[in-house]
């Protein structure tokens, strides 16, 4: 019985959000003036509501839980120092994804070499998969995980973050034409590489 | 598998995971924790001093303005750290409230599922 | 069944009065900083009552709809106490560290509520209410596996009502105090 542990499904929420893991525009406008002002609830619920997406970037590009954790910290204690500069909902979206993109990317190329992501490690942290789609997620997941930095978030603002090509080149600081380059090239060495789990997977969803 | 099937591919793949539970909790304490540093490095700062030498009577009169500008920084200084300690002091009861709390809830929660198994038996 | 009957004592237990009862429900908590250094996770918290006053003060109506229900919450409590510690080994710690806290609630005032041992997992679960007059002054639940150690001591009263409506909120785990509780099937 892990008595610390129980009810792992709790998650601190923002209103109107029960699910972290999905896409959310973040706390009301009204809350960001209160945290701007001192509040330090009103910022709690910031970090709350926007921890998933820092995270899980942090993770992708970084490839160790460990490392994730901290740079997503260390995101957010910059936040609080910066909170003044923060006009709005949608600015304070885009200077976290700008923010820990490339604070993941600096450190990812201080390093010797090139993390793999463990699969164990991300497997426990996201929501339960359905098993005929688990070894797809898997390989997919090791795939991105292997792409160089840039790519590699290319990739992940454009399907975890779900923006578009001018979004992704203003967060990253890149001209368009690299951000769709990027895109791809990465979606065709995909194809190349995991031809025959993609085209299982199509098979068993139809 | 075409370009929509491999996008839902990638989007079901990459959904966002989540840090834990208390990764709010944390980052509020770090914040507390370097609130608490700022506050100790900034109250040794001392009042300004003016050592120029100038004339008796305007000494006289540049130093009242010195003392009374020394006392309203001091009178400042410590109102500001008051206010930073106090700051300080209440983010950390409030992330150990709900710290405390959670423990409560999840012992309660394996004190519940332990009663549970037990009704199975009865 | 029974569990929901534990509930319901807690919820229709009134406050307890005055602050001279409360004094009584606070435990002297042993010095365990030897038990935290063997630990790979441990929890320390001391919340008086003007700590809680402290941060109960940031739960207005300007918290959002969470504020007000956790200012109720804290309404009636006086102090909370925890000592939690999780470890890589099995019984790294003793019992005879819970045996100081446990000769405490031998006092008349300190009335076992709940016992529970699994002895498969070899887990204790004690939950101990201190009474004064019909009064519910305080409670102390300590919980014991192999590899993790929590001691809860609350002073005053805790409305778990209003703990339930903070379900999955605030990083507060659900507590279930439905009527149709399902049970999951015994493991032969």
């Amino acid at each position: 019985m892990n008595l610390l542990a129980a009810n792992a499904a709790a998650t601190c929420t923002s209103k109107g959000e029960e699910d972290n893991t999905t896409t959310s525009t973040g706390v009301p406008d009204h809350r960001l003036g209160s945290a701007r002002s001192g509040n330090s609830w009103a910022f709690r619920e910031l970090v709350c509501a926007n921890q998933s997406v820092v995270y899980s970037l942090a993770l992708r590009i970084l490839g160790v839980r460990e490392d994730a954790q901290e740079l997503a910290q260390d995101v957010f204690m910059l936040l609080h120092h910066y909170l003044a500069d923060v006009h709005s909902v949608s600015h304070l979206r885009f200077w976290l994804r700008k923010t820990t993109c490339h604070r993941a990317i600096d450190r990812l190329r201080r390093r010797a070499r090139v993390a793999v992501l463990p699969l164990d490690a991300v497997a426990e942290l996201e929501a339960p998969a359905e098993d005929n789609d688990l070894l797809m997620d898997r390989r997919l997941r090791q795939f991105i995980a292997q792409l160089p930095a840039m790519p590699r978030a290319v990739l992940l603002l454009r399907y975890q973050e779900d923006l578009d090509p001018p979004e992704i080149a203003m967060t990253l600081g890149l001209p368009l034409n690299t951000v769709k380059s990027h895109l791809r090239r990465s979606l065709a060495l995909l194809r190349s590489r995991c031809s025959g789990l993609l085209e299982s997977g199509t098979e068993k969803r139809k | 598998m075409n370009e929509q099937e491999l996008a839902q591919a990638l989007r079901h793949a990459l959904r966002r995971a989540d840090p834990g539970e208390d990764f709010s909790d944390r980052v509020m304490a770090r914040i507390y924790t370097s609130v608490s540093s700022e506050t100790e490095a900034r109250s040794g700062d001392t009042a300004v001093r003016t050592t120029r030498r100038v004339g008796r009577p305007v000494a006289l009169r540049w130093g009242l303005v010195a003392l009374v500008a020394c006392v309203m920084v001091t009178i400042g200084v410590g109102h500001w750290r008051r206010a930073a300690l106090e700051r300080q002091r209440t983010l950390q009861a409030q992330t150990q409230l709900l710290q405390a709390l959670r423990i409560t809830s999840a012992n309660l929660n394996a004190v519940r599922g332990a009663v549970a198994r037990e009704e199975e038996f009865d | 069944m029974r569990f929901r009957s534990i509930l319901i004592l807690f919820i229709l237990l009134p406050l307890a009065p005055v602050g001279a009862l409360a004094q009584s429900a606070k435990l002297i908590l042993p010095d365990l900083s030897a038990l935290s250094k063997k630990a790979s996770e441990s929890v320390n918290i001391s919340l008086d009552r003007s700590m809680l006053g402290l941060a109960s003060g940031m739960f207005g109506a300007d918290s959002g709809p969470k504020g007000p229900p956790l200012k109720a919450l804290l309404a009636g409590l006086k102090g909370i106490y925890v000592r939690s510690y999780k470890f890589n080994a099995d019984w790294v710690y003793s019992k005879a560290d819970i045996d100081a806290v446990r000769a405490q609630l031998v006092a008349p005032a300190w009335v076992p509520l709940v016992s529970t041992h699994n002895r498969k997992q070899q887990s204790d679960v004690d939950i101990f209410v201190n009474r004064k007059g019909g009064h519910l002054a305080g409670m102390v639940i300590i919980t014991s596996t192999p590899r993790e150690l929590t001691i809860v001591n609350i002073v005053g009263s805790i409305d778990l009502a209003k703990l339930a409506q903070l379900q999955g909120r605030l990083g507060v785990p659900k507590i279930s105090v439905s009527k149709n509780e399902t049970l999951k099937s015994a493991t032969p």
